[in-house]
């Protein structure tokens, strides 16, 4: 499935991977419902719901509207209340608990965690005592000007946090430069508190919950750059589980065994970002987006299977083409298959070899191929086309049906376009069928000529993608 | 519908006999939020697959319980109660829905179990 919830004009709509927003009741009638947080703005924070088989998300209500342009994150307790953790216009750290009774979320009043110099990219949690952790970025404009992890507790259900908000709680890292990021997670009687610093640098502390007492700072990995592109998880049987990606490219795993961390393992040798990992089975699953070229995405997922990672298409939607064909009319061979070419990065490789054009003349048309329906299609060109125009069609079982793409009419006249072609998965018409094209059966859209072109276009690379960023994987 | 009659009409109960489970427990129905980067706004999306091996999901319209009648297709609040026919461990998997459910085995070869669907209504 793939829904468009809503649009929003926040800098992260959906938040910082290490950051949890989608959650999932865990009992009661309403077991299974999903609730999602997302940035509405840049200052406003709004929730939405759904049951399963989650096709129905009613209209989101309003949770926040004082927030900073910034990631928040949020927890969700057995009983199926949330807490949210985010940062107001003032830069103050807020805490709203939205109470759960009779299947709706009540929010009640923000309450100030923490109110001296700045604080950004909370993370909240819960532990089995009922007692509310907070953990986040402080930068102390005032002091020093660096950034501090720190984290404060509350056992009075998120009234009170520490002695007041003018607590600064307990420091948890040394004094950097850059931002910090933090994530955490609970298992069996312990917080295990990740963060990244000095934008390279991630760190562990564990505190014990009997205690509680936080154990010592501790390296668990230095490479550049990390930023928040990491998320934690725990395992059934003790573990915890640590995915990051590089800037530069790679998305690799670590895992924790109370001991001593693993070393490295490679997940995907290609461009990921935003990693989400969950343990099924005391098996690690890693979500991310990865990166196709031209910076456009489709979400993986990855399954550790022995010492390596099983890659997978995650969802069907998304992903390259099954087959690209160019049409010349008047060409002595009509069909030229440029599946591969427009599949890779190679700029201006995707024509057909008589017209020296992906299009040309009134009749030519491109054929987008996948064996499973798909509803946008990433274009990147070379030479932007002049003067011509196409007409859209997808097939319905006995003819090409035209339509006009949710994004606007698009005639490859642009170097970089994002062509939504439906609004999302789940406005795919109905009565698009299988047909075979050139001896090849597929689902087809295509885009014929309308009027010639002065100057034809020439392809890089086309691809059933998009600008992915920031999952935020359900917990 | 008042309760008597709302009584009356539901409580309604299959018995579906050995039924074949061949969902792997492992996989996992992820669900995801995401943003989609725009020139003017981001648009947040939501994605739900299966992921991680074989997913069995079963629609109440496919089964045909013991006395070779076929299920409506959509059941109000359906609770199913498994009974195993042989040492494999099954389960369903994540909530059921109006029209579907998902059911899993731990391991192994596939497993057979009656199914016991009631309507609560």
């Amino acid at each position: 499935m793939h829904k468009l919830l809503s649009t929003s004009t926040a800098a992260r709509p959906t938040g910082s991977p290490p950051q949890r927003r989608l959650f999932r009741v865990p009992g009661g009638i309403h077991k299974g419902r999903l609730a999602a947080l997302y940035a509405d703005s840049d200052h406003s924070i709004k929730l939405t719901w759904s049951d399963y088989p989650y096709t129905v998300w009613p209209a989101a209500q309003a949770i926040a509207s004082d927030s900073h342009d910034s990631p928040f994150s949020a927890c969700m307790d057995s009983a199926g209340n949330i807490y949210l953790a985010y940062t107001d216009t003032g830069q103050v750290l807020k805490m709203i608990k939205l109470s759960f009774a009779g299947g709706v979320w009540s929010a009640g009043a923000a309450v100030e965690v923490i109110n001296v110099d700045n604080t950004h990219r909370p993370f909240i949690l819960k532990d089995g005592d009922g007692k509310l952790w907070c953990l986040f970025d402080h930068h102390r404009v005032s002091l020093d000007y660096r950034h501090y992890v720190r984290v404060k507790s509350s056992t009075d259900d998120g009234q009170t946090w520490g002695s007041g908000p003018a607590d600064l709680g307990m420091q948890l890292s040394l004094a950097w430069v850059e931002p910090a990021y933090v994530s955490a997670c609970l298992n069996f009687n312990k917080i295990y508190a990740v963060f990244c610093v000095g934008r390279s640098n991630l760190n562990m502390r564990i505190c014990d919950l009997s205690g509680p007492t936080w154990g010592s700072e501790s390296g668990i990995v230095s490479m550049d750059y990390i930023d928040d592109a990491f998320d934690i998880a725990p395992s059934h049987d003790g573990r915890i589980g640590l995915a990051l990606a590089l800037s530069a490219g790679s998305l690799y795993f670590k895992e924790y065994d109370d001991i001593a961390w693993s070393g490295l393992i490679e997940v995907d040798d290609g461009s990921g970002k935003s990693p989400q990992i969950v343990y099924q089975d005391n098996l690690p699953h890693i979500f991310y987006a990865r990166h196709l070229g031209n910076n456009y995405y489709a979400p993986r997922h990855a399954l550790k299977s022995g010492a390596e990672f099983a890659l997978a298409i995650y969802s069907p939607y998304l992903g390259t083409f099954d087959k690209v064909l160019v049409y010349f009319s008047a060409g002595s061979t009509q069909f030229q298959d440029k599946t591969a070419a427009a599949g890779n990065v190679t700029a201006g490789d995707v024509f057909h070899y008589e017209s020296q054009g992906l299009l040309d003349s009134v009749g030519d048309c491109v054929y987008f191929g996948r064996a499973s329906r798909f509803f946008s299609i990433a274009v990147v060109l070379s030479t932007a086309g002049i003067g011509g125009s196409v007409i859209w069609e997808y097939f319905n079982g006995s003819a090409w049906v035209e339509f006009t793409p949710y994004s606007g009419a698009f005639d490859f006249d642009a170097n970089d376009s994002l062509v939504l072609l439906w609004q999302d998965a789940a406005s795919i018409p109905a009565d698009w069928q299988l047909v075979a094209v050139d001896g090849y059966s597929a689902f087809w859209v295509r885009a014929r000529v309308a009027s010639g072109y002065s100057v034809n276009p020439v392809g890089s690379q086309m691809t059933a993608a998009s600008h992915y960023s920031d999952f935020a994987l359900v917990r | 519908m008042n309760t008597t009659l709302s009584y009356l009409t539901g409580n309604r109960k299959w018995l579906v006999r050995d039924f074949v489970v061949w969902g792997d427990s492992g996989s996992i129905d992820a669900a995801i939020i995401a943003t989609e980067s725009g020139p003017l706004e981001g648009r947040v999306v939501f994605l739900y697959e299966l992921a991680g091996g074989l997913a069995q999901v079963v629609e109440f319209s496919d089964l045909v319980d013991h006395r070779g009648n076929q299920l409506p297709e959509s059941i109000v609040n359906a609770e199913i109660i498994l009974v195993p026919k042989d040492e494999s461990h099954s389960f369903i998997v994540g909530a059921v829905g109006p029209s579907s459910f998902r059911i899993a085995k731990s391991f192994g070869q596939p497993a057979m179990a009656d199914l016991l669907i009631m309507e609560m209504n």
